[in-house]
């Protein structure tokens, strides 16, 4: 695995580095935090002990080299994905991506409408209303693409994975491809962007301020896992489908 | 102000426009009305002449919302002032830049006629961000009030290629990039009222 530092990559791209699957994975997480999410979208829990990332992989039946894409994500990222796909990483991903989608929508999402309310409560305004029905739309259209995602991207890899393994799958084979995705492949970051920029730049508030502060640390910590999210789907999702699919295309 | 200022008053009421008359005759700042008997005449002076500003009482243009994007058109820099002293629909009033009511002291008309929107008696007054055009807040608005871009063409008279652009320069000043965050926006910036906007 090489990692291609940029210049303004500091302390992150350093972490990255030293972290091999000989690293204990405790002290990967208290140098980031943000891993303990990434333990929990891969259903691992804690205590981690005195294990290793290796140890920690091969335990919970994911492979090495995935393992330590992922935990170098969290850490950078425009961290360098290469990793040669043998399809074996299908279920890991798909449990990644439908974890935190659970994770989104059971606790995240409802923790800012949450505090969204309580802001409305401490001084309703025109504007505050208005930034309620934003994320409440923002929230429609999520639900929308996990939805899709859900019920037909990962039942057709899912699918697809089984056919390349050899596995005999009762049924039609769904007729879809990837490239669809792709197309597919909404940019539910665009208005989580405009909600902060709002916050910060924009809206004015009488009472709430603590309201404020208390939504756009929440905001960061969805935004960041998010971004993660993305880079999941468009650098290690995608390209195993693809790859997937032409490997069946050339065996039929 | 200029020297000699004209400025285009389209008001049915006589009353009124001769109260207008005396506000601005005795403000001594050179200011000469010229009354339109209609929407029509209102395009047919502002083609004619230069024209600073032009006060509309809305109701002449209800049902007519084109002929206030036909003075757009033909000459940009105009402001528009509604004169209001009845109930109007807030989309219609949201075409213009700046509002003023019959019982406004004449300064207060004076200084909405002047070119000071914090003196104008829209109803909560905000400092119109410097940054954006009125071409931009034309089209902030109409896409706030949930118009598609094609129809924004159609109202404005311009090309869809134009108004992608206007929302691009309205996203990079903003930052903000999606129409229901430019609606907030709009709301926030008081250029539009929270109820003016459809779903």
């Amino acid at each position: 695995m090489v990692n291609h530092p940029e210049k303004d990559e500091t302390m992150k791209i350093a972490v990255n580095n030293t972290i091999t699957a000989e690293t204990r994975m405790s002290e990967a997480v208290s140098d980031n935090p943000f891993l303990l999410l990434l333990l929990e979208h891969l259903g691992i829990g804690l205590p981690l002990q005195e294990k290793s990332l290796g140890q920690i992989a091969s335990e919970n039946s994911i492979g090495t080299q995935l393992f330590l894409t992922f935990v170098r994500l969290y850490g950078d990222l425009n961290h360098n994905v290469e990793i040669q796909f043998t399809g074996e990483e299908v279920p890991s991903i798909i449990r990644y991506l439908q974890n935190s989608h659970r994770y989104y929508s059971d606790e995240v999402y409802p923790g800012i409408m949450e505090t969204i309310d309580r802001m409305n409560l401490s001084g309703s305004s025109g504007e505050t209303m208005m930034t309620e029905k934003f994320f409440r739309e923002y929230l429609s259209e999520v639900r929308n693409h996990f939805n899709y995602e859900e019920q037909t991207v990962f039942p057709y890899i899912v699918h697809l994975h089984e056919k390349a393994s050899g596995r005999q799958m009762t049924g039609v084979s769904p007729d879809y491809s990837v490239s669809e995705y792709r197309e597919h492949h909404d940019d539910i970051e665009e208005k989580l962007d405009d909600l902060r920029n709002l916050l910060i730049e924009y809206l004015p508030l009488k009472e709430g301020h603590q309201m404020r502060r208390m939504l756009l640390f929440k905001l960061y910590e969805l935004e960041h896992d998010l971004r993660i999210h993305s880079r999941v789907e468009d650098h290690l999702l995608i390209p195993l489908v693809a790859s997937m699919e032409a490997r069946l295309k050339e065996s039929e | 102000m200029r020297a000699q200022t004209n400025i285009i008053v389209a008001e049915p009421s006589g009353l009124i426009f001769s109260g207008l008359v005396t506000v601005t005759g005795n403000s001594g700042r050179g200011i000469t009305l010229i009354r339109a008997e209609s929407a029509d005449e209102i395009q047919r002076l502002v083609t004619l002449r230069e024209v600073e500003t032009v006060i509309v009482n809305p109701s002449m243009v209800t049902g007519n919302v084109r002929v206030i994007q036909g003075i757009r058109n033909s000459s940009p820099g105009t402001r528009l002032i509604a004169l209001v002293y009845a109930f109007f629909d807030e989309n219609l009033l949201s075409l213009f830049d700046a509002r003023m009511s019959i019982t406004d002291s004449p300064e207060k008309i004076l200084a909405a006629i002047a070119g000071d929107v914090s003196g104008s008696v829209s109803p909560d007054p905000s400092p119109v961000s410097a940054s954006l055009s009125d071409r931009e807040v034309e089209v902030l608005k109409l896409l706030a009030s949930g118009m598609a871009t094609k129809e924004i063409a159609d109202v404005l008279h311009i090309s869809t290629n134009t108004v992608i652009t206007h929302r691009k320069n309205l996203s990079s000043k903003t930052g903000i990039r999606s129409v229901s965050g430019l609606a907030v926006y709009a709301v926030v910036k008081k250029y539009i009222n929270p109820g003016s906007i459809n779903n």
